[in-house]
């Protein structure tokens, strides 16, 4: 059994958890974007009273700007809250409800900031039922769905639907199911009576009711393209329960390989994607042709193929065996470059009068070989208070990257960001600014290390200036910005306040 | 190479107290905030002093909590019967008077406060 749970109107819910005052009120959180020199706004959340208002999340920006005109603050100062997007709030409430929904079922998979499935299998309660072949009980489900919609709202103040079924994407269509059954749900003086169940659904195993996969169209199952769409409804297939009945085989011919995948699931059997799909196609009439062309090649492969891509790959890694041996000491080289940067860095800052206030390194490295695929790796500590102490950047730099350093990896570049507050003008002036002392070493590294080439140190340093709240009132930006959640913060400092 | 191995020992802590663990019991259900004024003064919270809430406790008789009362956030001493009034606790002062919480005014109780983090000096 599989849960899905789902948060509706997350930024704004979170929101209105630190600012009470906004329960009742029509919320927006947008954001506005420089591009080109054109200013373009985007929607992130709107609250259902806001939705009443016209506001969707997919408006284009024009419209959308249009929509703002109307509700400017000008005019109708109570209509409409508009609040710029507190990431950090987002970020760490979305972190706490993982959290407070792994308190009761381990085994959670985030789709989402906002959106979870969870196997139900390793739910302590419920292991010991489906173990012996024996699916829980309805009711035992329900219960579970109850306590976990209780939990969260009680523990993080969240509302969240919570749906169980058989397989992920009947779980995905309870939960949508829940919703939709709180958003008709009567506002009636005995609403009370149905408390109990509101905002969870759970479609169990033997015989659940159809006439829900009856109600739900295929354009709102997530994963079905427009292109898809259209093709199961020449097939005359416009509901789930259509999808579900039809033969998994055809939609799998007729769409791809997903969609089958969708169709198996909604008859509530589990299916493992792609698993007995990778079986060379035959492919006969032109269209076809063309089709192959677009797919991977992997999917075609034959034996000979194998081989020989294999072939090719242990060469590369072998080649990649023997550079390894010289990046030996690696770290010792990043601390010196990274000194050199910061002693640079700092250089700037003198000139420039300028206070840094947080310390930020990013790191792109490999795991285990050269060739792999290159992640980054960021951290930045903020300092207590602005400074342009060497030694204060120097222990903050030297503390980051001791943390970030680990063996078994090979670095590719690093780079260096200080952000400092200019209280009088906004600029991003040396922006991947590479200074001629730092060319001189990445010569010196590059000669010392000419027989690996994949191996340099790309040297970046970054200088972000940003600016103060007050000076954003001039900025570029035409719309008015409006204060973010004041109330959540995490600077010590900048607290809620309560009498 | 005892010596060796002895100061090596020395310098592998294997845990050093954590005030977090002491004073968040829920991570995830736990929140700081700010007091100011010094209507709570008699339960030992004086202005600037960080609460610990943590959201996850329900609210029983006699719990300091940190509530919304009318679109504003307030801590106060919650007391639930007779009736539910929120109860500030400063005997020298009395312009601070008790609230009582009838069914018009929107009232939410956001946690319970569990630790004051006060600085003596």
């Amino acid at each position: 059994m599989f849960a899905h749970i789902y948060c509706p109107d997350f930024l704004v819910q979170c929101e209105r958890l630190f600012q009470p005052e906004l329960r009742s009120q029509s919320v927006i959180i947008y954001e506005s974007i420089m591009h080109h020199g054109r200013e373009h706004v985007r929607l992130l959340a709107c609250s259902s009273q806001a939705r009443e208002l016209g506001f969707e999340k997919n408006l284009g920006s024009e419209q959308l700007n249009q929509l703002l005109e109307q509700f400017s603050i000008d005019q109708n100062p109570q209509t409409l809250i508009q609040l710029q997007p507190n990431r950090e709030l987002y970020a760490d409430m979305s972190e706490r409800l993982f959290s407070a929904v792994e308190l009761l079922a381990p085994s959670v998979s985030a789709i989402s900031s906002d959106e979870a499935c969870i196997e139900l299998t390793q739910y302590k309660h419920l292991t010991s039922l489906t173990r012996n072949g024996v699916k829980p009980p309805e009711e035992q489900l329900q219960n579970f769905a109850i306590k976990l919609r209780h939990s969260v709202k009680q523990w993080l103040g969240l509302e969240i639907f919570v749906g169980i079924g058989p397989t992920k994407t009947l779980a995905y269509l309870a939960c949508k199911a829940a919703e939709i059954a709180l958003d008709h749900e009567p506002h009636s003086t005995n609403a009370s009576k149905f408390s109990e169940n509101r905002g969870t659904a759970v479609l169990s195993n033997s015989g659940f009711d159809q006439s829900l996969l009856a109600k739900f169209p295929t354009s709102r199952i997530r994963g079905i393209s427009s292109k898809a769409l259209s093709r199961l409804s020449a097939l005359g297939i416009h509901t789930a329960l259509e999808l579900s009945q039809a033969s998994s085989q055809l939609i799998g011919k007729r769409c791809s390989v997903l969609v089958e995948h969708i169709a198996v699931e909604l008859s509530g059997l589990t299916s493992q994607l792609r698993s007995e799909r990778l079986e060379p196609k035959q492919f006969n009439s032109k269209n076809s042709a063309l089709s192959i062309a677009k797919t991977k090649p992997t999917n075609t492969l034959i034996g000979s193929e194998i081989q020989k891509h294999l072939a090719s790959y242990a060469k590369a890694y072998l080649k990649a065996q023997l550079k390894g041996q010289s990046t030996s000491g690696v770290p010792n080289t990043l601390k010196r470059i990274i000194t050199a940067m910061i002693n640079n860095a700092h250089t700037e800052l003198v000139a420039r009068q300028l206070n840094c206030h947080k310390v930020e390194i990013v790191l792109e490295r490999t795991e285990f070989q050269l060739l792999d695929k290159t992640f980054s790796d960021c951290k930045s500590i903020s300092l207590r208070e602005p400074s342009d102490t060497l030694g204060t950047i120097k222990k903050l730099c030297q503390e980051i990257l001791e943390s970030m350093l680990c063996c078994n990896s090979h670095y590719r570049s690093i780079s260096l960001k200080l952000e400092c507050q200019d209280h009088h003008k906004t600029k991003q002036a040396g922006l991947f600014e590479t200074l001629d002392e730092f060319k001189r070493i990445t010569q010196l590294i590059s000669k010392g290390q000419q027989s690996s080439k994949s191996h340099r140190f790309t040297l970046v340093q970054r200088y972000c200036e940003l600016d103060d709240l007050s000076n954003l009132k001039t900025g570029p930006y035409s719309h008015n910005r409006h204060p973010r959640s004041p109330s959540y913060t995490s600077q010590w400092h900048e607290l809620l306040r309560v009498n | 190479m005892n010596m060796m191995a002895l100061g090596g020992d020395f310098t592998e802590s294997e845990q050093t107290l954590n005030l977090n663990e002491l004073c968040v019991q829920h991570p995830a259900a736990t929140y700081f905030v700010r007091a100011s004024g010094d209507s709570m003064i008699d339960a030992g919270i004086h202005c600037d002093d960080v609460l610990v809430v943590d959201r996850s406790i329900t609210a029983r008789d006699g719990d300091i909590v940190v509530a919304s009362l009318d679109h504003s956030f307030t801590v106060k001493k919650l007391e639930l019967s007779p009736t539910i009034r929120l109860l500030p606790m400063n005997k020298a002062d009395s312009d601070y008077q008790a609230q009582e919480i009838d069914q018009e005014s929107e009232f939410d109780v956001f946690g319970v406060v569990t630790f004051v983090v006060h600085p003596v000096r």
